[in-house]
């Protein structure tokens, strides 16, 4: 099974109050939101075969959105378009300068408000734009072995980040903590110019894994049996329908 | 109308657990960035956005599972109180809704409607947001320089 986790942050609030808790929701595929487990918890069904072996994998995969951030629905290089003309002449004002490891690298792609608009970069509510990046999936759930995260992707801000994903020993019921971080980028002053550097975050979330026997969708059983074809006596062995 | 500020309303939709139980209730979670602001019960399907007259609402709606489909069919609300619009943008079919506040919204439900699976499937029932009037006074939206 296929879980997305996608974890919308008030990009804004969050920097201003620095925490995400109360500016980071949670959310997935697996039921709804308020889980008997609690908010930031997701719901991983383990599934076994009658004779005990397990059915399918868990497969977890981590989305972080901001609030005010392009729908992630359009195609990852957007914002290259607006590289042309005539935003080209003011590249100067709205060209994005950010720190990553020790070194600030320049996109010539420019910030885009939810409604498509250019933003100048050096503008403090331009950090609603700036996508959220999940740098690290850690905590007890990973160094207990439930969890088994891997990073993929490309290590592009502007192309959503790296993304996170990882599969879920399902064998292992109950209750299970681990740790999102999370980095959102601030614009400050440097020079004259306008940097963006990212302050990390770390919101504390678990999976509640339980585990029930796979069902048949089509008859119900706990064996997997066949599925309930009709029987066609003028078809021969080996032979197409 | 001067724009005063900009509240994103950003919206995630299980597809398919909304499409299998034939309701937004418990599928369909809005989030805005007005908490500061006023606006209740975010996470959920009765989002209550704080605004004031002169703000600019922006709703963008994203599918859990980023391969069904998904997009805002309709936005009912009082043209006179909030003049509400679908946009697209620029080269490319993903769509985008904005709101003009007009005047004091009081407190407003509003109607959604959602497409949901395919472009003929709508799901409009188990959603209860609303606009109310913020309680608190933030500052005017930097944001507003540029257009495209």
């Amino acid at each position: 099974m296929q879980i997305s986790i996608v974890t919308v942050i008030d990009i804004v609030t969050a920097l201003k109050e620095g925490t995400l808790d109360g500016n980071a929701y949670v959310i997935d595929n697996t039921g709804p939101f308020d889980s008997p487990a609690g908010p930031r918890v997701t719901n991983v069904p383990g599934v076994y075969n009658a004779d005990g072996s397990q059915a399918a994998e868990a497969v977890l995969n981590w989305i972080p959105v901001g609030v005010g951030g392009l729908p992630t629905t359009l195609p990852r290089s957007y914002r290259q378009l607006f590289i042309s003309k005539p935003w080209n002449d003011r590249k100067g004002d709205l060209r994005l300068r950010v720190r990553q490891h020790n070194k600030v690298r320049s996109y010539a792609a420019p910030l885009l408000s939810a409604a498509g608009e250019v933003l100048k970069s050096d503008n403090v509510a331009a950090a609603a734009s700036v996508s959220p990046v999940v740098t690290r999936i850690c905590g007890p759930a990973v160094e207990q072995g439930v969890l088994y995260p891997a990073q993929y992707g490309s290590p592009d801000l502007l192309t959503d980040g790296w993304y996170w994903s990882a599969t879920v020993d399902t064998a292992k019921v109950g209750c299970h903590d681990y740790a999102m971080e999370v980095a959102l980028y601030r614009p400050v002053q440097e020079n004259g110019d306008t940097v963006w550097e990212p302050q990390f975050f770390t919101l504390k979330c678990g999976l509640q894994i339980t585990s029930a026997p796979g069902v048949n969708g089509f008859t119900g059983s706990f064996a997997p049996g066949l599925l309930p074809v009709p029987t066609c006596s003028t078809v021969a062995a080996g032979e197409a329908i | 109308m001067t724009i005063t500020k900009t509240i994103n309303i950003r919206m995630v939709v299980d597809v398919s657990g909304a499409l299998e139980a034939d309701t937004l209730a418990g599928y369909l979670y809005m989030i805005d960035d007005n908490r500061l602001g006023g606006s209740q019960n975010e996470a959920t399907a009765e989002l209550a956005t704080a605004v004031t007259r002169g703000d600019r609402i922006i709703w963008t709606l994203l599918p859990i599972e980023c391969e069904t489909h998904a997009t805002v069919r309709a936005i009912e609300l009082p043209a006179e109180t909030c003049k509400v619009e679908r946009n697209t943008y620029r080269d490319s079919d993903v769509s985008y809704w904005v709101g003009l506040v007009k005047q004091p919204v009081g407190n407003l439900p509003y109607g959604l409607t959602l497409e949901l699976g395919s472009r003929t499937r709508t799901v409009d029932n188990g959603a209860n947001p609303r606009l109310i009037e913020a309680t608190l006074q933030t500052p005017p939206d930097p944001t507003q320089t540029g257009s495209s």
